[in-house]
């Protein structure tokens, strides 16, 4: 149903148009309007049915007239108005407090996440981490040949095993 | 949004029943549907009446084609009531307001003659009664009787889509969405509506 303004469009379609909405084109479909009233200009046989159709649109109107504002009737709906309900109201202006927080909270993580991501040390390879082990555990062991605990026990040499 | 201090401030009085009310003049007049509302849902009465101003007269006619005068006025009321509760549930989603209250208007209207079906062949008389001065030409006041009376012998929602579209004024889309039906449905229920209309009025000439 949909045709763009750019394209052509027939002279059935243009007839369906005003027998469905009559001679208002303000009516007709919007992607359609300006090829339609387009092609009722260069057609004789459609401009004697928008001819028809205003009649008859004319005709349907016949007596219709802007009535003016019932003012008691308005004065009546005013006055019975309830109280707007508050409870909605607060619940809206707390929810809305609520999700400001929620968002910032959210934004806070976010952010973190971003910066430890960016700032965590990159992993050492296996062969790094060998050599970090072995490192280790030479210090470890210069630092045991030379010191003893408070209590007297010496730190088991054998700490290799235990990893 | 209009500058408040720069509007009259002008009211007139209005008995209801015992006592009297006082409706604001336009203190609003210049503000938009969708400003209004945005005052409506901070409790302002006054930008209520003022909407409600606008458009009273369009819903009141539009119901009185399916119910009768009083109850017409209690589905206006309604609507209305209902547009001030739930104000802040309003949101601008491209359609006029317009077509949303008549949208309430045709619901609630159709609930009324599920309840009461018997009033759905009752002809509704209010253009004539409205025109019937004596300044009146007797042949347009005829014409205007059989009009009513083949739209009132019309299927309700082709009735329903004509309305819209003619006296109302209303785009396709605008009507599509009041009858909760697509644009091409629409067309369909406009098409055989325009047809059923004319049949009907030439029937009635005939018989006259």
């Amino acid at each position: 149903m949909a045709i763009s303004s750019q394209t052509t469009i027939s002279v059935e379609r243009v007839a369906d148009l005003i027998e469905a909405y009559g001679s208002h084109t303000q009516c007709w479909p919007e992607q359609e309007r300006d090829a339609a009233i387009a092609c009722v200009e260069s057609s004789v046989q459609l401009q004697q049915l928008m001819h028809d159709a205003k009649q008859f649109d004319e005709m349907l109107l016949t007596g219709q007239v802007e009535k003016p504002v019932d003012e008691v009737l308005l004065a009546r709906i005013v006055d019975q108005l309830p109280s707007q309900p508050a409870v909605t109201q607060v619940a809206t202006k707390s929810g809305w407090r609520y999700q400001w927080a929620a968002a910032m909270a959210a934004s806070f993580v976010g952010i973190a996440i971003v910066f430890s991501v960016i700032n965590a040390p990159e992993l050492a390879s296996p062969n790094e981490q060998l050599a970090l082990q072995e490192m280790d555990y030479w210090l470890w062991q210069e630092v045991t040949d030379q010191a003893s605990f408070d209590n007297g026990e010496e730190y088991p040499t054998d700490f290799m095993s235990m990893l | 949004m209009v500058n408040r201090t720069a509007v009259s401030k002008r009211s007139t009085t209005m008995p209801v029943g015992d006592k009297t009310v006082v409706l604001q003049h336009s203190p609003w007049s210049a503000e938009t549907d969708y400003g209004l509302m945005s005052l409506i849902k901070t409790g302002n009465k006054s930008a209520f009446t003022e909407l409600a101003r606008r458009h009273m007269s369009g819903m009141l006619s539009f119901a009185r084609r399916y119910v009768q005068r009083s109850e017409a006025e209690d589905i206006v009321q309604e609507a209305l009531t209902r547009i001030w509760l739930k104000a802040d549930q309003w949101q601008d989603r491209g359609s006029s307001l317009r077509s949303w209250l008549l949208r309430i208007v045709y619901n609630l209207s159709m609930d009324s003659l599920r309840k009461q079906p018997s009033l759905s062949e009752q002809p509704v008389d209010e253009q004539a009664s409205a025109c019937n001065g004596p300044e009146q030409d007797y042949e347009q006041d005829i014409k205007q009787q059989q009009v009513l009376k083949a739209m009132q012998d019309l299927p309700e929602r082709q009735r329903t889509a004509i309305l819209l579209t003619v006296n109302h004024a209303m785009s396709n889309r605008e009507a599509a969405e009041i009858l909760e039906v697509s644009v091409d449905a629409l067309e369909s229920l406009l098409s055989r509506g325009r047809r059923g209309l004319k049949q009907n009025i030439s029937q009635q000439q005939e018989e006259a």
